[in-house]
């Protein structure tokens, strides 16, 4: 599988009047093409600030300080805006949280479909209404439902309209952040079907954000778990089901619970995420972390790959696991 | 259409029962007050003739105590159009007085009202769109210095320095002493020459409110996640900017324009005064000097149906602007 989506040391940080706020620090993943990648963590550990990295859509003072993002092997972050904009929606398209609020409340559904297509093919003219019958018919959402205002539909179908919207000039890369997160779970279901079968029908890439761990090991192929602007841990799926690595991850897991599994009381993780202005100096989960060893208060333990994915920790770095081995001896004797 | 029949005769409904409240508080306002200003609305004394005033007194039903028979006689009079007979300006009838005074101010407090509310908005739009650049700090600074300064001294201070240092500028009135021997070239030349630093004034004085508020409504809708999902789309900025950013941004602002528009008619009472000019604002508040009773009445009336005729009009254009508005 060739990458279509490759970021490399990426950092966002915004100027607050306490200081600089490292939001994305030195992230680095890739997703394949035709791949649904997860990004998971808790609120404000940088995940959608990441993709609106990617996305260009990062709103003032938020900025890009570093790393780069290749996409179907094109650096993004040179290109002028001028450049970008071009991009937009026929590379990347963009499904947001709020249903409520994803679509301009004085214009018709059919207005906000057809715009984002003349936008990029002025010549479609009539056409592009044709286009937009098909994409209502892709979401299963009835044609008439085009001289709609956003209003006069339900969440879930306001939320049909803009995936409907996202796939409109067939990209290569759909960035789902929380796309189903404002909806009851029974209407949520019938999205992410809807998304996934879409997925395979046409092949494209998507980055799918959420702090739902369990409904994104349902989904997605591979995950990369998100700690205070850090990428800790990447796996696949099953790796993530069976075996997962950094202790944050056992910890997000650990903080569902199984609706076939034996009643467990749900441990979570204790205490909160730190000041990303002044973050600790060695690992940034080492304050929360069950299981630290000494250099995680100093070091800051570096992403590196292996056979399970990428893992940012000490307990798997080549001393860590010797030192694991050291105390478990100990303990033995 | 995005409203149906219901919605038109409830609208319309109410406007004619506010309507006729106002009328009916037209009438009773001047008999609530202390001493006998409702006899005073045909004062001998005031008209000067015995028999014009016992014709009036006839006519508005003042021969007869009964409030009930007062109030008939008002409405019929009302209906026919009649507002009575100005006492400062006798024997001239209210309505010939306010019709003189109209064109005046509409003249002028309607091309301000107009002019300030679309610069407004501009600027707001402007500012709100790069929020802390050169132009909005400084468009910002000046409105709130703007809006903490009150009307009449901006009045004043602009007639020193543009009419009186630089005499640039009338110091007041609509028209010149010698407007009459014009030729209508120049009647339009010194009319608009009269008018320009009344408007301005005017301008300037509203203009402050406009810009924070738009600017301030633009930097909400700006920050909703359709506007993001816009710039993802690729759409050109200046889609965004009016289809999406302020077509939303205008919608709360188009009630303010409606009822600054229904306030029109009432004439910009301070501007008027220090610019000594002759619109409905100066006739009111001259009216109001003089005792002039049957014309503060007529002045009243004029005011109350301009403001609730815009408030209707505002009512049925807004399901035409905000497709929400309908259901509700």
């Amino acid at each position: 599988m060739s990458d279509l989506l490759q970021v490399r040391h990426l950092s966002i940080e915004y100027a607050s009047p306490r200081g600089i706020v490292k939001a994305v620090d030195d992230v680095t993943f890739s997703i394949g093409k035709g791949e649904i990648f997860g990004l998971a963590g808790e609120s404000g550990c940088g995940k959608s600030t990441t993709a609106f990295g990617i996305s260009r859509l990062l709103r003032h003072p938020a900025q890009i300080s570093g790393g780069s993002v290749v996409l179907d092997g094109q650096e993004l972050t040179t290109l002028s805006n001028d450049e970008f904009d071009k991009l937009r929606w026929s590379k990347i398209s963009i499904v947001l949280q709020s249903a409520m609020n994803n679509l301009n409340p004085v214009l018709k559904i059919s207005n906000q479909l057809i715009d984002a297509i003349l936008a990029h093919d002025p010549s479609m003219g009539k056409e592009a209404r044709q286009r937009a019958e098909q994409l209502m018919k892709l979401v299963d959402l009835p044609v008439d439902r085009l001289d709609s205002y956003p209003h006069e539909l339900s969440g879930g179908m306001r939320q049909r309209v803009v995936i409907a919207m996202a796939l409109a000039l067939r990209p290569s890369l759909v960035i789902m952040d929380e796309p189903t997160t404002a909806l009851d779970v029974v209407v949520q279901n019938g999205i992410i079907r809807k998304i996934v079968e879409l997925q395979k029908e046409f092949g494209f890439s998507i980055l799918f954000i959420t702090h739902d761990l369990p409904l994104m090991l349902e989904m997605c192929g591979r995950i990369g778990i998100m700690y205070a602007g850090k990428l800790v841990e990447v796996a696949s799926r099953e790796q993530i089901l069976q075996k997962p690595r950094h202790p944050y991850t056992q910890g997000l897991l650990n903080s569902f619970p199984s609706l076939s599994g034996p009643k467990q009381r749900l441990s979570g993780i204790p205490g909160h995420t730190p000041d990303l202005i002044r973050p600790p100096a060695g690992c940034r989960f080492c304050p929360r972390c069950s299981q630290a060893i000494q250099e995680c208060q100093t070091l800051p333990p570096p992403l590196v790959e292996d056979a399970g994915g990428q893992i940012a920790c000490h307990l798997y770095s080549e001393e860590g696991i010797a030192r694991e081995q050291a105390s478990a001896a100990c303990e033995r004797s | 259409m995005r409203y149906n029949s219901v919605y038109l005769v409830k609208r319309i409904g109410i406007a004619l029962v506010t309507l006729y409240v106002a009328v009916t508080l037209n009438f009773l306002l001047p008999r609530l007050m202390k001493g006998d200003p409702a006899s005073a609305l045909a004062s001998e004394k005031a008209l000067g003739s015995q028999e014009v005033a016992n014709a009036l007194k006839a006519q508005f039903g003042l021969d007869n105590p009964s409030l009930w028979y007062q109030y008939a006689k008002y409405i019929k009079q009302l209906l026919h159009g009649n507002l009575g007979v100005s006492y400062a300006n006798f024997p001239s009838p209210v309505a010939d007085v306010m019709l003189k005074a109209l064109p005046w101010t509409l003249g002028t407090v309607l091309t301000a009202t107009l002019l300030s509310y679309l610069i407004g908005w501009l600027i707001g739009i402007r500012g709100a769109w790069k929020p802390g650049s050169l132009f909005d700090n400084s468009t910002l600074f000046s409105s709130f210095f703007l809006s903490s300064v009150p009307f009449f001294w901006i009045a004043i201070i602009f007639i020193m320095i543009f009419s009186f240092y630089l005499g640039w500028f009338p110091l007041g009135q609509a028209v010149d002493p010698a407007y009459d021997s014009f030729a209508w070239f120049d009647k339009a030349k010194s009319v608009l020459y009269h008018a320009f630093l009344p408007v301005f004034t005017l301008i300037i004085a509203t203009l402050a409110g406009h810009i924070l508020v738009l600017r301030n409504n633009l930097m909400r809708v700006l920050s909703e996640d359709y506007m993001l999902l816009a710039k993802a789309k690729g759409l050109r900025a200046s889609r965004r900017k009016y289809m999406y950013g302020a077509r939303n941004a205008l919608l709360p602002s188009f009630t303010g324009l409606m009822t600054s528009l229904g306030h029109v008619i009432g004439g910009a009472i301070t501007t008027e005064i220090v610019f000594s000019y002759p619109g409905v604002g100066m006739v009111t508040f001259n009216a109001i000097l003089n005792h002039d009773f049957p014309l503060i009445q007529g002045s009243f009336l004029c005011i109350a149906i301009s403001v609730i005729v815009c408030n209707l009009i505002a009512d049925l254009v807004y399901p035409l602007i905000d497709p929400r508005v309908a259901l509700n």
